[in-house]
């Protein structure tokens, strides 16, 4: 017979497996619509639920650092990876074959054709990345805790503590961070199109 | 120097494996410039690109300058073979400029090759192609004709036993296409190199080349030095692709005992004499070429293999005219001519056909549509 004691380990594992197991499930389909491209189809708080979810229940200390909120933004992400490609299709087949039959390994193709063609586009990449970075606020408003506060959280926070006037200097300070960049990003980018 | 032995490569596709080549076997000489001409789909391009080693043939062997690059069982890959290489496109890589797209292969040569040993073979090479003035010039700035010169610097720069061309002139504009057709064969010679090119336009492949495989559906058809392709077809599709021959499909009447056929045209009614081995009945295609074909007003005196027509069409190309003449059938005729101010649109003329010059086929491609390419 089972006992008591038994049962009652059981049963206080069942949840948390149960829990563990749906949030696995979310976040393959959640993998899965992002590998074909469907990530905006998912909410963030859904992502970010999804995402706190699996990583209270697995025993890996992610919860509570930096790491889990590098693994929740990847969901919004991907959509960069798919202007990766883009960039990476754009590329003539005929270009990578050229090197090849001018005698280039294919690392040597790798390092001298192929990624500076695909610069402009990673770039592109690397700066919608940085801008919707900076602004993401409703996945580190779900996962942070007292080691990964974000600055966009930290805005919030200082607004709701009633301290507006520190609110608004943090705000400017991200507005200043971020505008070079956007002026930089439209000054190359425009070029980039013009040569073109 | 290349020898190639039955060259078989299929590709996947959505309704089962496309054989694009199957069975060709052919050989060029030391210093030869080689044409596979045919039209798109033909698998010439395949053929090239095995030789290249940018497609991996499922059977047969290739050989360049005595070394096996590819058969059963060893596959040398690209960059392992002493080719050059022209693409369609070019493939000028746009972020480097003239000089630098040019070093390229000098660059990624292993045993690396001294800088002042390549900057003295790329302003050679570039001198060669008539670039010397534009070696700092990036590539986006380059006209079709710089890029392929440039595109040519590149796959000589390396002294590449074997060139290989894959529609080199077909990006250009028609004159373009005609200057640089000149001083592509005056470089091939001039630098001895055993050449591959394949085309579409068989003006290209008869002028450029030394031999010409004429190819259709993955095979060679035939295979020979330019003027005996033009002057010989061995069958009415190489006749109809190597010039714009007029094709008139008709019927074996009768053959007299001289080994002379008369052969009844479909749809007007006209005959045609001509010395052929087809027996009575049989169905035959005439092919005839427009600049063997002579126009006149009046009828000649010996009208057995004269054809009376209405002209419908001129079209004044300078040093020639091109005249659409309607015979009654259900197609033009198109005659080569020189110049004449009596024959206008609506003028009733007689076409006159020098017999010896007529090629005829036989049946076995009967299902061929007629008309003129």
């Amino acid at each position: 017979m089972i006992r008591c004691p038994n049962r009652r380990a059981r049963a206080s594992a069942v949840p948390p497996l149960r829990a563990t197991f749906a949030a696995l499930c979310a976040n393959l389909v959640g993998i899965g619509l992002a590998r074909f491209g469907y990530t905006p189809l998912i909410p963030a708080v859904i992502a970010a639920l999804g995402v706190m979810l699996l990583y209270l229940s697995l025993p890996i200390g992610l919860y509570g650092s930096v790491g889990i909120l590098i693994i929740a933004y990847c969901y919004r992400f991907a959509t960069t990876t798919r202007l990766a490609r883009a960039g990476f299709l754009q590329i003539h087949k005929e270009l990578e074959e050229a090197s090849a039959a001018s005698g280039a390994r294919w690392l040597a193709t790798l390092r001298r054709v192929l990624i500076p063609l695909m610069l402009p586009a990673l770039s592109a990449g690397f700066i919608l990345l940085f801008i919707v970075g900076v602004r993401e606020f409703t996945m580190p408003l779900v996962l942070y805790s007292q080691d990964n506060v974000v600055l966009s959280v930290l805005l919030w926070q200082l607004f709701q503590s009633g301290q507006p006037a520190l609110s608004a200097a943090l705000a400017s300070i991200i507005v200043a961070v971020v505008l070079p960049v956007i002026f930089v990003a439209r000054r190359t980018l425009a070029r980039r199109t013009l040569a073109e | 120097m290349l020898t190639v032995k039955g060259l078989a490569k299929s590709f996947p596709t959505a309704e089962g494996a496309v054989r694009a080549v199957h069975g060709v076997t052919f050989c060029i000489a030391q210093a030869q410039c080689y044409a596979l001409l045919g039209p798109s789909g033909c698998g010439k391009t395949t053929i090239l690109r095995c030789v290249a080693g940018l497609e991996r043939a499922e059977e047969g062997s290739i050989a360049i300058g005595g070394r096996v690059v590819s058969d059963g069982d060893s596959f040398v890959p690209v960059h392992e073979r002493a080719i050059g290489m022209v693409f369609q496109s070019y493939a000028i890589w746009p972020h480097l400029d003239v000089f630098d797209n040019v070093a390229y292969p000098l660059e990624v040569e292993r045993p690396r090759v001294a800088r002042a040993e390549i900057e003295k073979r790329v302003n050679d090479v570039l001198a060669l192609v008539g670039l010397q003035t534009m070696a700092r010039r990036p590539a986006t700035r380059l006209s079709g004709g710089q890029q392929q010169r440039v595109a040519l610097a590149r796959a000589i720069v390396r002294r590449p036993s074997l060139l290989l061309l894959d529609e080199p002139l077909s990006n250009l504009d028609a004159r373009l296409r005609d200057s640089m057709r000149r001083e592509l064969s005056r470089l091939i010679r001039q630098i001895g190199v055993t050449a591959l090119f394949v085309t579409h336009d068989q003006v290209e492949a008869l002028s450029l080349a030394d031999r010409v495989a004429v190819m259709d559906q993955g095979r060679i058809v035939q295979e020979g030095a330019p003027a005996d392709i033009y002057e010989r077809p061995k069958s009415l599709f190489v006749a109809r692709f190597l010039g714009a021959a007029n094709v008139l499909a008709g019927r074996v009447e009768e053959r007299d005992c001289q080994g002379r056929v008369r052969i009844a045209l479909d749809g007007g009614g006209h005959r045609l004499t001509l010395v052929a081995e087809d027996r009575p009945g049989a169905r035959v295609h005439v092919v005839l070429r427009p600049e063997d074909l002579m126009l006149s007003a009046l009828a000649p005196a010996d009208d057995r293999n004269a054809i009376p027509g209405r002209i419908v069409a001129v079209a004044f190309q300078g040093s020639s005219v091109e005249y659409e003449v309607d015979v009654g059938g259900s197609a033009l005729l198109r005659v080569f001519a020189r110049p004449q101010a009596d024959l206008t649109r609506g003028t009733p003329v007689w076409i006159g056909i020098d017999t010896r010059r007529v090629a005829i086929f036989g049946s076995a491609e009967g299902s061929v549509a007629v008309d003129s390419i």
